[in-house]
């Protein structure tokens, strides 16, 4: 009888377990209603701690970002950056559920997130970004 | 970050479901059943390796829509294992299949919206699909669509389906935009002078040819007598349709067109007129042609809130089980209860697949999602409402749950494609 | 393609609705239908349990046992009827193939052993026994009643006009159900339709036994009807063709309502009929529940039925008022009548199971006597009463008299004609109860085409009321 009283338990857990997952699938659910709310809202500007060698930059200035901005010397980038040290399509910035990713576009120099080299990462409030000879600082 | 919490529990809870379930059929005999044991821990490798790859490579996609299908899969199989072990072994197969079939497409479709090219080719192969089933198919349980090749047998219509949802996509991403021009219709030509005569909207002229192409598939689909898959298909065309126009007016020309298409189909074919009859009154026909759904109600209701418990109730009193009628079975057995969790199961699933298309940045991908979420989605109302004589009863399968080689691959095909639209999104 | 979230959330939320019907629908079926659907004939899977649990044991008042499992052999189990044929009917049969009818259908849970429902938690190691059910029946007036009706088609129903409880519910023609699988072709086949339970479904004219209906409704809303004198000239004409005649034409002359009653007389009846009216007829025949379904423990009585008389001509609203015409009723529903007038104008609750007791002999339910509703005044029950005991004094009823004992009753010889071209005898009835003072029986007996009530109908009364009364 004792394998007829396991299967009893076992029964019970299985209905548990089952209405459990729901339930945390449910509360992901409705977190998840909830950002998309948030998520169209989010804007995060770059400003401009050391314009380097580009003649266009004004230091202290505030570059708003929403959704996306390309980074790099061709002029058909949202931010036209004139160094020599950039490459024509350096980098993009783009947004991804709720965060900001900076992706480097195979660029010869580099891009840099805090002194690191990066190919792809995600970006947070205070992030120093370092492309070419002109450092930016992420402010959200 | 709570976002990983969340996964992991619902990850572990898996494997522990998958586990018990296992658990718990294995002890139903005297003696414990190692291939049940074997087999459910077969089917937690399968989960964790699946998972582990998207894990790994493709982080930014949608971490749910595998978790939620292997739950379902996992409920088949137990159940599948309870009525025919046998069975339950070749789903497991179909699902490693499945599984596979998921992972390629996430690995090797780079990408997706480069495939709206393809427009002719889909319809094509949708027509050919359809009419495949008419012309050359067995009749197999009162639907005229069954193919056979060698040993196996698969349903054309549901791989119509597929290719159905990617020629609609293709024919309807450019609605409403400029860039007609680019795709050259071949009712342009033909058309043009007429609509320029009087004058119709640009737009409809776009509409016409996918119109067609839909009432020629419901029409095969009836001649089929597959009236499930025509359900099926009306309700995809009617949402793509919408998510393309956002005109509520079309769907409603729409479901006006489907209930006169339906009316004369019910006077012309006496085979819809008998399922209306049986649906309307089961009791009445309880021993002929209603016993299906008399003895799918009365295993439902057998169980009880909490089931018999696994290996303990008569599932197999129910005609066609192991298919069609396998939510009734899940019924007697784990109880109305867990019925209605896998109902809830289903819409969660639906909601995941909704969202990737969300979060689609172009039309094809985005339609593309949303077809294949309807087709899930609908096809599980469609069963389930027809088991427990809330609609006509058709002959569709449960996806991920019945048994059915080609009903797991399409579907793993169809979540495979939304799981790639949900990673290229933002 | 604007505002695609929007789109998308609407058609998330259609589906979302779709979704919650289904598992609203699915819980419908769960808790209003799931009891029924479970009992029904064609679930197999209450067949392996009533096939391996010990099938409780059906008792008589006095604790004779009626039918008992015979034990379970080979996963199977058949049941004994100890009485075979007397009490076929109502005690019902279980066959994994022909179903269950009767008492072993209205209590196939008990008798099987589940005493929460269907859905309770039982322990599964006590549950291998069903409950025993002790029934108000006494088996010395069934057979008695039985044997009785001899070669005869018809139906004897007796209950205690103060409980409801029944004493007897024979049918005949009858079956032996512990041959049931053998002769079950046979029985089917059978036109006289020995299946059926006439008692409780077999419908009748009730003819003259009527007239207390009518009486009733007379007494209830012509004042004074007791004083009026009706010229009874043995016919009653309603125009040039139809007329409506005594039995044998008999004249009765200038007659008040206690000797039309005594005498049965169809002219002061018709009359009465067609002065009353047929919405007021139809008013009193439903409180005696005609028309109307009776609630009852352990039988289920198939409802009884006075026409519509709106807009009907004299003649058929006569024959009505003489329980001819459209008028259809079941044997139990005449018991009723009877056993109201017997209960003061009240009706009881036909009762058929006394107690429901477990193997220890202990008590898991008890039923108590129930009203169903009061049919008229004791005032009125009173007089109709005394016109019933004359009836058996010195009316049509005299073959009923019992000595020593102050029967009441009232004869009925309908009239029916449901083989065309063929003169059919009509039926035979006679309704009543006994002793007059604190009645202790009330009954309804019906031999077809037994011809005169106050013949072979009278007869059967008077043996039973022997039988019940003065042994």
């Amino acid at each position: 009888m004792e394998l007829a009283n396991l299967g009893l338990v076992l029964k019970f857990a299985i209905i548990v377990i089952i209405y459990l997952i729901i339930f945390f699938a449910l509360r992901i659910m409705y977190k998840d209603i909830r950002n998309i709310g948030k998520r169209t809202n989010r804007t995060i500007g770059l400003e401009i701690i050391k314009k380097g060698d580009n003649s266009i930059l004004r230091n202290g200035a505030l570059i708003p970002i929403t959704n996306e901005l390309t980074i790099g010397r061709n002029e058909n980038n949202i931010l036209v950056l004139n160094d020599l040290y950039v490459s024509s399509f350096h980098a993009k910035i783009y947004l991804k559920n709720t965060d900001y990713i900076i992706e480097d576009n195979k660029s010869t120099n580099g891009t840099f997130v805090n002194d690191k080299r990066i190919l792809k990462t995600i970006l947070k409030n205070g992030d120093e970004i370092k492309i070419g000879t002109a450092l930016f600082k992420v402010i959200g | 970050m709570n976002d990983i919490k969340d996964e992991r529990k619902l990850l572990v809870f898996t494997y522990l479901l998958c586990i018990m379930c296992f658990f718990n059929i294995s002890i139903v005999g005297n003696i414990i059943d190692r291939s049940a044991l074997i087999l459910g821990i077969v089917m937690c490798v399968i989960i964790s390796y699946s998972y582990i790859i998207i894990k790994r490579f493709f982080p930014d996609g949608d971490k749910y829509i595998l978790v939620f299908s292997s739950i379902l899969n996992i409920i088949g199989i137990v159940e599948l294992y309870r009525l025919n072990q046998l069975l339950a072994i070749k789903q497991t197969l179909w699902y490693t299949l499945g599984n596979a079939i998921f992972i390629i497409i996430v690995i090797v479709v780079s990408d997706l919206k480069a495939f709206n090219r393809y427009k002719y080719l889909y319809l094509i192969l949708t027509i050919v699909l359809m009419a495949l089933g008419t012309f050359w198919g067995k009749e197999i349980g009162g639907a005229k669509n069954w193919i056979r090749i060698g040993a196996l047998s698969f349903q054309p219509s549901e791989f119509g389906k597929i290719t159905l949802i990617a020629y609609l996509a293709s024919a309807l991403e450019d609605y409403g935009t400029q860039k007609q021009s680019r795709k050259f219709s071949i009712f342009d030509s033909v058309f043009d002078k007429y609509l320029k005569k009087y004058d119709i909207h640009e737009s409809y002229k776009s509409l016409i040819e996918p119109a067609l192409v839909v009432m020629v598939c419901l029409g095969f689909m009836v001649l089929q007598k597959d009236l499930g898959s025509a359900l099926i298909i009306f309700a995809i065309s009617a949402t793509m349709l919408y998510i393309a126009t956002s005109k509520f007016k079309y769907v409603i020309t729409c479901i006006i067109l489907f209930a006169i298409g339906s009316v004369i189909s019910y006077c012309m074919f006496s085979h819809v007129r008998i399922r209306i009859k049986i649906w309307l009154d089961p009791w009445k026909y309880a021993y002929s042609q209603g016993s299906q759904i008399v003895q799918s109600l009365i295993a439902i209701v057998s169980g009880g809130l909490f089931g018999s418990g696994l290996g303990l109730g008569k599932p197999w009193l129910i005609p066609v089980v192991t298919t069609d009628f396998i939510y009734a079975a899940i019924c007697e057995e784990f109880g109305i209860l867990v019925g209605i969790a896998v109902i809830i199961l289903y819409f969660l699933l639906f909601y995941r697949l909704m969202r990737a298309a969300v979060s689609a940045k172009d039309n094809f991908s985005r339609l593309l999602a949303v077809g294949y979420s309807t087709m899930i989605a609908s096809q599980a109302l469609v069963i389930i409402g027809g088991v427990t004589g809330a609609v006509p009863l058709t002959g569709i399968t449960l996806p991920l749950v019945s048994y059915g080689g080609s009903s797991l691959v399409i579907t793993y095909f169809s979540l495979g494609i939304v799981q790639k639209i949900s990673e290229e999104g933002i | 393609m604007e505002d695609i979230s929007k789109n998308i959330k609407k058609v998330m939320i259609i589906f979302l609705v779709c979704f919650v019907c289904l598992i609203s629908y699915n819980i419908y079926i769960f808790v209003f239908r799931g009891e029924k659907i479970a009992l029904s004939v064609y679930n197999n899977r209450l067949w392996t349990d009533r096939k391996q649990v010990l099938r409780g044991s059906i008792f008589d008042r006095n604790m004779n046992v009626l039918v008992k499992s015979k034990g379970i052999k080979n996963k199977d189990q058949q049941l004994e009827y100890m009485e075979g044929k007397t009490c076929a009917h109502v005690l019902g049969y279980m066959d994994s193939i022909y179903g269950l009818t009767g008492l072993q259908k209205l209590y196939d849970k008990e008798l099987m052993g589940k005493r929460k429902g269907l859905f309770g938690f039982e322990k599964k190691y006590n549950n291998r026994v069903g409950l025993n059910i002790q029934t108000t029946l006494d088996i010395k007036l069934q057979n008695k009643a039985f044997n009785l009706l001899g070669n005869n088609k018809g139906a004897v129903v007796a209950l205690n006009p103060k409980t409801g409880e029944i004493l007897a519910l024979v049918s005949k023609p009858s079956y032996n159900p512990n041959n049931l699988r053998k002769d079950w072709d046979k029985l089917r086949k059978d036109k006289n339709f020995p299946l059926l339970n006439r008692a409780v479904s077999g419908m009748y004219a009730p003819g003259s036994t009527f007239k207390i209906i009518t009486t009733v409704c007379a007494l209830e809303n012509i004042k004074g009807i007791q004083n009026k004198v009706f010229d009874d000239t043995g016919k009653l004409a309603f125009n040039n063709k139809e007329s409506l005649k005594n039995y044998n034409g008999e004249v009765l002359g200038k007659i008040k309502l206690k000797d039309a009653f005594i005498h049965s007389s169809n002219v002061v009846f018709g009359s009465l009929g067609v002065e009353l009216g047929g919405k007021k007829l139809d008013e009193t025949a439903e409180k005696f529940y005609f028309n109307k379904y009776i609630p009852a423990d352990g039988i289920i009585i198939d409802n009884s039925r006075f026409p519509e008389l709106q807009g009907s001509n004299d003649g058929d609203i006569a024959q009505s008022a003489i329980g001819q015409g459209k008028i259809l009723a079941t044997p139990i529903e005449m018991a009723l009548v009877s056993s109201s007038i017997a209960n003061d104008g009240v009706m009881m609750k036909p009762i058929l199971v006394r107690t429901v007791f477990d193997n220890n002999g202990k008590i898991i339910k008890s039923m108590i006597p129930e009203r169903v509703d009061r049919a008229t005044t004791p005032q009125n029950a009173v007089i109709v009463k005394r016109y019933m005991r004359d009836v058996v004094k010195e009316g049509t009823g005299k073959a009923a008299n019992v000595k020593g004992i102050e029967v009441c009753g009232k004869t009925g010889t309908a009239e029916h004609d449901d083989i065309p071209n063929i003169d059919e005898s009509p039926h035979s009835w006679f309704v009543g109860f006994a002793p007059y003072n604190n009645p202790k029986i009330a009954f309804a007996v019906i031999v077809e085409d037994g011809g005169l009530g106050g013949g072979k109908a009278a007869y059967i009364a008077r043996e039973l009321i022997k039988e019940y009364l003065l042994k």
